[in-house]
């Protein structure tokens, strides 16, 4: 359905008083299952935290064979994709939206960039013998307690980070691409809205990640 | 369009501090910090930018009440869970 509509005129579901109602449950829906993912991520962070709590020697020992200038680089493409999407859902608002549908398309396109970095680390890691579950010639060739459990655990929490950029990423180009063909617009820019939400979420479970597994030796 | 304006140089704001905070958290890591610094180092910065991400890409300083309540449940759950796991294994 092609909008055309003023934002005051614009359609909106028949079970809502208003567009306003129907943006502000959107938004309070979203944040809902945002917590949700909160808590599957934070259930991660914790085991993290004991197993480090009692193996901190492998879990340093991981930390220095992570690739930190790849994991830093992808630390700033979530960032700058982060900031694009808001620009998009600002831009949508103001009813601009070939520049809205750009900029979720760049957004896309540094998602894209991040996962092909990560692709990279993961086959450095095969390469070098730190597969997941235990498997490898580098557990053996370093047997210090808890460095297989860093490992299990960075597969684990990144490989399920990994998947939901490619969730974001296909919610997200569907979303541009609606914007770009005027499927909606500035007075839906909330459906836009819930996708950027979403994006900014792996960028926050993201920026947690990155100092767990890179940086702190 | 006044608001716009401002709406998008806040934002630029927030994503050159992001950026600038990532480059101290990177050159932090190269301090050789004793252990325990580090990691509040660390997890510090990491909390300013979920902060600056949280309110103003996922414009939560605009709203109230049953958003913000239920943003704020997802971190505080996570930090309860964290902080019981490890008195466990720092008590046995």
């Amino acid at each position: 359905m092609s909008e055309r509509a003023s934002v005051e005129d614009a359609p909106f579901e028949a079970h809502f008083e208003s567009l306003e109602r129907q943006r502000e449950a959107a938004r309070l829906g979203m944040w809902v299952f945002l917590a949700s993912e909160i808590l599957l991520f934070g259930a991660l962070i914790a085991l993290y935290a004991t197993s480090r709590a009692e193996h901190a020697a492998g879990f340093a020992e991981g930390v220095r064979h992570a690739d930190v200038i790849a994991g830093s680089v992808n630390t700033v493409v979530l960032l700058v994709s982060s900031y694009l999407v808001a620009r998009a859902v600002h831009a949508l608002r103001d009813d601009q939206p070939r520049l809205a549908a750009g900029l979720t398309g760049g957004t896309v396109l540094l998602g894209a960039v991040f996962l092909a970095i990560k692709s990279y680390e993961y086959v450095h890691h095969l390469s070098e013998g730190a597969g997941p579950a235990g498997r490898g010639a580098l557990y053996l060739e370093h047997p210090v307690p808890g460095l297989a459990s860093y490992f299990n655990l960075y597969w684990l929490t990144t490989g399920l980070h990994a998947f939901h950029v490619l969730v974001g990423m296909s919610v997200l180009a569907v979303l541009g691409i609606a914007v770009a063909r005027r499927r909606f617009g500035a007075a839906h820019a909330h459906r836009l809205e819930m996708g950027a939400l979403y994006w900014h979420l792996v960028d926050v479970v993201w920026i947690f990640l990155w100092p767990l597994y890179y940086l702190m030796k | 369009m006044k608001g716009a304006a401002r709406g998008t140089t806040i934002l630029l704001g927030v994503i050159a501090a992001l950026l600038l905070l990532t480059l101290l958290s990177f050159g932090a890591s190269y301090l050789e910090l004793p252990a325990g610094l580090e990691v509040v180092v660390a997890l510090g910065i990491a909390s300013v930018k979920v902060t600056l991400v949280m309110l103003f890409f996922m414009e939560l300083r605009d709203h109230r009440g049953g958003v913000r309540f239920v943003a704020l449940t997802g971190p505080l759950f996570v930090m309860t869970l964290v902080l019981l796991m490890l008195a466990d294994v720092w008590t046995r």
